[in-house]
């Protein structure tokens, strides 16, 4: 029947069959998928897993092959590993100037160890290949890695925590995630000055100290405990508008994008 | 199923596909965005729930979004839909009121 009523035409193609159906498929998709959200992404993760790991496959075996052909590639990876070995020796040196300071502190004290076993994994994604300054490793509750574990680039360099776990993979929240803060120690040569770090995305934080404070470019951000926790580098120094504090600017000590193996500790003290 | 939509849906599953393998996340969000506007509102939906599942929750102030890459897919849907009724003209009645 034809009608000439644009209201009863509209009715009728909201009530359509096919339409109704569509709406119907979508609403049960999200339920599903916001209901049981955990179980699904720990299925998916199962899956992904393997699949992302035998991602560098072809890369090794097509550069095996050219390799004898190609004396200029031969130079490229050259100085992509040395490039790679000087940030790993960056990183160290981060490490020792850190435990210098840790060290000294310590003699003046008592000593305590304090050692807790770490879970070596593999970066399997990292930014910009995923939002939200976030990282999934290949190692989950299956290697016994456990929500809110600190996760550490290499020595004492602290990156983030675990926020979820799933058999073989988990996702870790890195400290520079917007909406992420944490109370932590700036190192000043003059002493420590406690703030809060919070983090802006894309590897860097901001935090406010009194105007008074005298703070340094390279200036390290640590985290409270017996176990040194090197956090973040301060990069800039911005007094406020008002001039009681100053705004610094910090960065975290790893190139986010470079990273390849983390090592997840077993304490959950972060 | 027609040449055209079996050729469509192929190379926005690939973008999406490369954006988590390469990994490059925008990617994926392309392959969902053209989904969405060719009309192919299920395939989109149903992706972008895929990379929110895989994804997880977005951090910080957007954390209420909750599924981002379903409502970019949403978002191409309504704009697919908007684009048919008020600029191409396709759904344009030609009965004489």
């Amino acid at each position: 029947m034809t009608t000439i009523s644009p209201s009863r035409r509209r009715g009728r193609r909201f009530g359509s069959p096919r339409v109704v159906a569509f709406f119907v498929l979508c609403a049960a998709l999200f339920s599903i998928a916001a209901l049981w959200r955990e179980q699904l992404s720990s299925v998916l993760w199962s899956v992904a897993t393997p699949v992302l790991n035998t991602r560098a496959l072809p890369a090794v075996v097509f550069s095996s092959i050219t390799a004898q052909f190609a004396s200029k590639n031969a130079l490229v990876a050259e100085s992509n590993a040395l490039r790679a070995a000087l940030a790993s020796s960056s990183i160290l040196l981060l490490d020792r100037n850190l435990l210098y300071f840790e060290n000294r502190d310590l003699k003046l004290r008592l000593g305590r160890e304090a050692n807790s076993p770490s879970i070596l994994a593999a970066v399997l994604l990292a930014p910009p290949g995923v939002p939200y300054d976030t990282l999934f490793i290949d190692a989950g509750s299956s290697e016994g890695v456990v929500a809110g574990a600190p996760v550490f680039a290499g020595g004492s360099v602290i990156v983030g925590k675990v926020s979820h776990v799933y058999p073989h993979a988990a996702r870790v929240v890195l400290l520079s995630a917007p909406g992420e803060s944490y109370d932590a120690l700036l190192k000043t040569q003059d002493g420590t000055v406690p703030l809060t770090v919070a983090g802006m995305g894309g590897g860097s934080l901001s935090g406010d100290v009194p105007s008074g404070t005298v703070v340094r470019v390279g200036d390290t951000v640590l985290f409270p405990g017996i176990e040194p926790s090197f956090a973040a580098t301060v990069v800039s120094v911005t007094p406020t508008k008002s001039g009681s504090f100053l705004t610094l600017s910090m960065s975290l000590p790893v190139n986010l994008f470079g990273l390849q193996y983390v090592e997840v500790r077993q304490q959950t003290s972060l | 199923m027609m040449n055209n939509t079996r050729f469509l849906l192929a190379t926005c599953f690939l973008l999406a596909a490369l954006g988590f393998l390469l990994p490059l996340w925008p990617l994926s969000a392309l392959g969902i965005l053209i989904a969405g506007l060719s009309g192919r509102y299920l395939f989109a939906i149903a992706i972008g729930l895929l990379f929110d599942i895989a994804y997880g929750a977005p951090m910080g102030a957007l954390h209420f979004v909750w599924f981002p890459f379903t409502l970019v897919a949403l978002v191409a849907m309504l704009g697919s839909e908007l684009a048919k009724r008020y600029l191409l003209g396709r759904t344009q009645s030609k009965t004489v009121y």
